[in-house]
């Protein structure tokens, strides 16, 4: 039993780390309909901007909001040089950020190398927690911290969405760009605003993610995937949608890879498979 | 395509000129190396660049066919094709206990296990797009590139049956070693791909080629007419898992071994650059752009662009090629030389004489047009008067 409850555990915290990845990802496509395949790979560069930042400065928060700021200010580069010149061109966006992703991830690799790095956690968070019903009895205190940091980010995202002028404009847009545009709203800088805010949610992500786990080349992929198949199940363009997919992720990956080791990528895609089965817009998704 | 008798005969010979001089040069080009250059060369030549294009070129074909007469653009096409490789290595390898316990291997010999592989590979793209065409326009680049990565960490992890991180390797094709006979290799995959390649221009002529561009265009109206549109994309896809199949069998001669590595996220993004930068509306775009993917790669060591050396950073530079393709020539290298070509005709040619059959290739609708038009739903709600139009 406890064996299950650790498991159960740690699919909750990958979750948070999924739900924080998706989460910019999911926000982009809502509103701008644009598939940005280098998430994984601004993931990976946020998590080596933390790395570079916490081991100049040796603080955690000013890793965090380097990796959201440097990464943020990509992105604002990416949409305006490219992106934005090609809006509604949906295929021709995704592979100018597949192109972009090779790029980065070529040059991070001639940078970094190879090695695998790690960001050493916040004290107050550094060691671990005596939980009764974990294996061991004994839980890492930055795993459980990152539920927080999930729960706080979706929470102000939520704010931002439902309580701010900008998350009205932006939850307009996704319903009818054209019309807000009339209203005399400058769509393009909400549009600009999004793109940012996404891109620096997957760099802020990275330094999550390098300080639980750690970084290496070939990361991206993984951050991909898993933002794909998180918003696929939970629903495109949804926040909602993104935390209920993270949730079946991350604790099918974290069941499987305990009871089934080799076979737990198989049970992710048949949840995928039927997920899109019964509704192929995802779980929260809208018709399309 | 009306003309008078006289310039009849001038246009065929213009019509059949151009590939035909192709078919010759590619028939020559491992007879005319040695004179050209050493025996390790002229190896090189044939193998590296010549049978590699080939087997790169036929996954690129099938992604091509599938997105220009399906309009699927579909990401699966490595895996595919990686999954027609594990099947070869299995069924011809002889069997053997891996240190986990399965038992693995057929010991067939190479050509009955490349058929049960393909077959193999067919029935599986079948399933991937019996899950993949539930979706559409752009959820299915994300859905088809998700299954592909899956596969990707399904070999990585499975030891029991798929050798995990380090694969098979002792696999040799009919022709035995690539290295010891590179012009039986070379034709082997020069046939193969030419027979692929035939094979889908046929199809897309026939009256099924022809059901599947009109659900390309207008899958409402083809629904309404009584068409099965699901099942035709699976169909389209069992076919792309097919040629891709073809892709893999080869590869995995060309190779020796198969690892996860011919299936990971590079190689299935490979693929789509090599028919991106090819041209994603012209068949034959596919075997350009694995032509120009390769001499790329072979030429990045000497390529110095403001003092940056792409020495070791060959991905930067097939990145921004890509990038600078994607933008200024969304139809790809094939693209930009049929246009140029045809101008220049309209422009030196006496009378307005109909061009558009001079081209060696004739495009087919480029996806990156069609998604790019309707910012919702792109396939669905396409343009519904566009099947009125003749292409």
């Amino acid at each position: 039993m406890t064996d299950f409850l650790t498991v159960c555990l740690n699919g909750v915290t990958l979750a948070a780390l999924y739900f924080i990845v998706a989460s910019g990802f999911t926000l982009i496509f809502g509103l701008l309909r644009t598939t940005n395949m280098a998430h994984g790979s601004l993931y990976v560069l946020g998590a080596y901007v933390g790395v570079s930042v916490v081991t100049i400065t040796g603080s955690w928060w000013i890793g965090l909001l380097a990796g959201f700021v440097a990464v943020a200010l990509i992105g604002i580069a990416i949409h305006l040089g490219l992106l934005s010149w090609m809006a509604g061109q949906d295929l021709r966006q995704a592979l100018v950020t597949i192109g972009l992703s090779i790029i980065i991830a070529d040059l991070l690799l001639a940078h970094y190398g190879g090695i695998t790095y790690q960001i050493p956690p916040p004290d107050f968070v550094a060691g671990s927690i005596s939980l009764p019903f974990v294996v061991g009895g004994q839980y890492s205190a930055y795993r459980l911290f990152m539920i927080v940091i999930a729960a706080a980010l979706g929470g102000a995202l939520w704010l931002i969405l439902n309580r701010t002028r900008v998350g009205m404009y932006i939850r307009a847009g996704i319903d009818d760009r054209d019309m807000l545009s009339a209203l005399g709203v400058n769509v393009s800088r909400v549009f600009l605003f999004v793109f940012a805010l996404g891109a620096g949610l997957a760099g802020l992500s990275g330094v999550v993610g390098a300080t639980a786990l750690s970084i290496s080349p070939g990361e991206d992929g993984r951050y991909l995937l898993s933002s794909l198949v998180v918003v696929i199940v939970g629903g495109m363009g949804s926040l909602g949608g993104a935390a209920i997919g993270a949730l079946i992720i991350g604790l099918a990956e974290q069941i499987g890879l305990f009871y089934a080791p080799t076979y737990s990528i198989f049970i992710t895609f048949v949840i995928m498979a039927a997920v899109l089965a019964v509704r192929p817009q995802g779980i929260m998704g809208r018709p399309a | 395509m009306s003309g008078t008798a006289a310039a009849a005969g001038g246009k065929a010979a213009r019509r059949w000129g151009l590939p035909l001089a192709g078919i010759a040069l590619l028939i020559l080009y491992p007879l005319v190396l040695p004179l050209l250059f050493n025996a390790n060369q002229a190896r090189y030549w044939t193998l590296s660049i010549g049978s590699q294009s080939l087997i790169l070129g036929i996954v690129a074909l099938s992604l091509i066919f599938m997105s220009g007469y399906g309009g699927m653009v579909s990401l699966a096409q490595a895996a595919l094709a990686g999954f027609a490789a594990y099947m070869v290595a299995l069924m011809n390898l002889l069997p053997s206990t891996t240190a986990t316990g399965g038992t693995i291997g057929l010991g067939l010999p190479s050509i009955p296990s490349a058929v049960i592989a393909l077959v193999l590979a067919t029935l599986a793209g079948a399933l991937v797009g019996a899950i993949a065409s539930r979706s559409s326009g752009i959820y299915f680049l994300m859905l088809t590139l998700a299954i592909a990565v899956g596969f990707f960490y399904v070999v990585l992890q499975n030891y029991q049956f798929l050798g995990g991180h380090i694969g098979f390797a002792g696999i040799v094709g009919p022709t035995g070693q690539p290295r010891q006979n590179p012009i039986a290799f070379y034709y082997l995959c020069l046939v193969v791909a030419g027979l692929a390649y035939v094979g889908l221009r046929y199809l897309v002529r026939t009256q099924l080629g022809l059901t599947f561009q009109g659900i390309r265009d207008n899958p409402r109206r083809m629904r309404a007419l009584g068409y099965r549109v699901s099942l035709h994309r699976v169909a389209i896809f069992a076919i792309g898992g097919f040629v891709a199949g073809l892709s893999g069998v080869l590869g995995v001669w060309y190779r020796g071994n198969i690892s996860p590595g011919v299936v990971d996220l590079s190689r299935t993004i490979d693929v789509l650059i090599i028919a991106v930068v090819g041209g994603l509306g012209y068949p034959i775009g596919a075997f350009v752009g694995a032509v120009a993917f390769l001499i790329l790669d072979i030429f990045a060591s000497s390529v110095t662009l403001f003092g940056f050396s792409f020495d070791e950073r060959f991905n930067t530079l097939i990145g921004l090629a890509f990038v600078v393709i994607v933008i200024v020539a969304p139809h790809g290298l094939t693209g930009l030389v049929d246009r140029g070509w045809r101008a220049a005709r309209r422009r030196f040619s006496s009378v307005g004489a109909p061009v558009a059959a001079a081209a060696a290739d004739v495009p087919v609708e480029n996806p990156m047009d069609a998604i790019a038009a309707p910012p919702i739903d792109p396939i669905d709600q396409r343009d519904p008067d566009s099947m009125g139009i003749s292409r």
